[in-house]
């Protein structure tokens, strides 16, 4: 029923200061020691990811097994790192990315990769805007529209209102009013704030990356936005990619196909020059 | 309480865990081991599982949450094609104790840290299966949580046929008392309404009326049903826990409970009004983890006393 893969990784679980708490973080090498280049894994938020979380695994892995150091954590108040998550915003994402991305520079001697996926994108984004400490990033299927994506966060606790009581009591704008307010709202038992859904409502994404000076590589399922196509520094790409952030219909034990791609790009000039 | 990630072999394979030990130990000698919620990884559906260790430990008892093989952190890779293969498979294997030797690896580990002579399983939903699975004849299980267990095999539920009577009586009661709307008679005619299911449940209504109904749901997860008569025979505690907006308490209070019914004072049940399977709100949450606390607590306190 089960079968091995990936026996030339060693893996080393580890704590890391965060922004508010130890964070969890599993550090995957290859057994040979040759270690060409470090990669940091800013996984996407919330219940997504909770879905995505075996896929990143996996990918840490097939990273490791092709010879990158890869660093896999969970931000604050989110899998095994300490922490409420209703005490979290996007400054404190930012703060543990940077911990994160340290904690390996320190271990391999050389700055890492970022890989951001979903959320973990648009955090990476701001994080490579807040200092050089990140620079070349890979992006999988990144949030470019934090706007859109709180109000699909809303749009979850309005079914649920649907389910549980017949009707919908609060629609979106009083959900936002309310979290203004002090009340926390629950999104698949994540609980949003004010603070942080008005950050997500302010964010920028597509200025962040416009005025990137690091080499980026864009992955996405559906069409790569317009903008960013023809950047410099910006490779997009469009791969076909089941959703592996959310709850699949079709169980895929093997790493998005994105990571194919990721890995082609890393052996290229800007893998050698990390 | 000490939080730390720990590792344990399981057949050849390395299963990732993290164990919760209270500072103060209490005398009972008993610790919980909590189990993968299907595919999702040891933390749980919003960290509750984490949310619940952090119960129980400041109780005096100490807990492993861990990733069976193929979840989580842990080793292990299903086999399956390359292109995936249906959830309902995965689930499938799951609900019919795939994880059984993980979670015996998982008890084993748990005594050798903390010195535990009986252990409790909890796990909700893929999770209550196994702990059901692998706890009913262990001698060192004494009770078993069960969250949201669903009851039959879900590769096997396919499609309107399969849905309880119970409940396509109350959803097409629902959907013709809309079907009255205007709005309902313009998607009619504009073809917009969804024809097949509403042909399949007029099919099933109909059908329902002349069909004699088979004594047992051909679909019940029958090794489920075979520890569960085990787990009573060896007579572990056991305690079953739903929320009442979930599909899979109706298919265990009109398919399973029934079967039961003889022996329906050896266990008990509880629900949660209006939670849903995942128990989203902070409300449902806080009477499932007193339910859940309060039961531990019970069990240890007869413990310590035996």
């Amino acid at each position: 029923m089960f079968t091995r893969q990936h026996d030339g990784v060693v893996e080393e679980p580890l704590r890391l200061e965060g922004a508010a708490g130890s964070l969890h973080a599993m550090l995957h090498l290859p057994r040979s020691g040759a270690v060409r280049g470090g990669v940091v894994v800013a996984a996407p938020d919330g219940e997504e990811r909770a879905w995505a979380e075996r896929s990143l695994v996996v990918t840490a892995r097939g990273l490791a097994d092709q010879g990158f150091a890869v660093l896999r954590f969970d931000f604050g108040g989110q899998g095994e790192s300490d922490g409420d998550y209703e005490r979290t915003t996007m400054a404190t994402r930012i703060a543990d990315l940077r911990a994160a991305v340290e904690a390996l520079r320190q271990r391999i001697g050389r700055s890492p990769l970022v890989l951001g996926v979903r959320l973990g994108g648009a955090v990476t984004l701001a994080a490579a805007a807040a200092g050089d400490d990140v620079h070349d990033v890979v992006l999988w299927e990144p949030t470019l529209a934090p706007g859109q994506y709180v109000h699909q966060l809303l749009r979850v606790n309005v079914s649920t209102q649907m389910v549980a009581h017949g009707q919908v009591l609060k629609d979106r704008d009083r959900l936002i009013a309310d979290a203004r307010g002090g009340a926390l709202i629950s999104v698949n038992g994540y609980n949003l704030t004010g603070a942080f859904i008005d950050e997500l409502l302010t964010l920028d994404v597509l200025s962040t990356l416009r005025a990137r000076t690091g080499r980026t590589l864009v992955l996405a399922n559906g069409p790569v936005n317009s903008e960013l196509a023809g950047q410099p520094g910006v490779d997009t790409e469009r791969i076909s990619c089941p959703p592996f952030w959310t709850e699949p219909k079709l169980h895929v034990a093997s790493p998005p196909p994105f990571l194919t791609r990721t890995i082609a790009w890393l052996s290229g000039p800007v893998g050698r020059a990390a | 309480m000490v939080t730390r990630v720990v590792s344990f072999d399981c057949e050849g394979y390395r299963l990732y865990g993290t164990l919760h030990t209270p500072r103060q130990p209490s005398s009972s000698g008993s610790g919980v081991v909590v189990l993968n919620q299907g595919p999702l990884d040891r933390s749980g559906a919003h960290r509750m599982s984490i949310k619940l260790a952090q119960r129980w430990t400041a109780s005096g008892v100490p807990v492993l949450r861990f990733d069976a093989r193929g979840a989580g952190e842990s080793e292990g890779t299903w086999t399956e094609p390359a292109e995936g293969s249906p959830i309902r498979l995965l689930y499938k294997n799951i609900e019919e104790g795939a994880w059984v030797p993980d979670t015996h690896a998982a008890v084993r580990f748990l005594q050798s840290e903390t010195g535990v002579q009986r252990v409790l399983l909890s796990g909700l939903c893929g999770g209550a299966a196994t702990a059901l699975h692998a706890g009913a004849t262990h001698p060192s299980v004494s009770g078993i949580l069960m969250v949201g267990m669903p009851v039959r095999l879900q590769a096997e539920v396919r499609g309107v046929k399969d849905i309880l009577d119970s409940h396509l009586r109350t959803e097409s009661q629902r959907y013709f008392q809309r079907a009255l709307s205007l709005d309902a008679w313009k998607r009619f005619f504009s073809m917009e309404s969804d024809y097949r299911t509403m042909l399949a449940v007029l099919a099933k209504r109909a059908e329902a009326l002349y069909r004699r109904k088979p004594a047992q749901d051909p679909s019940l997860n029958r090794i489920l049903m075979t520890h569960l008569r085990d787990a009573l025979r060896a007579r572990k505690r056991l305690l079953f826990v739903y929320p009442e907006n979930d599909y899979l308490w109706a298919e265990f209070r009109e398919l399973f409970l029934p079967l039961f019914a003889n022996v329906a004072d050896q266990f008990t049940v509880r629900t949660i009004a209006q939670a849903n399977h995942t128990f989203t709100e902070p409300e449902w949450q806080r009477d499932l983890y007193e339910i859940l606390t309060a039961w531990v607590r019970a069990e240890y306190q007869q413990a310590g006393a035996a």
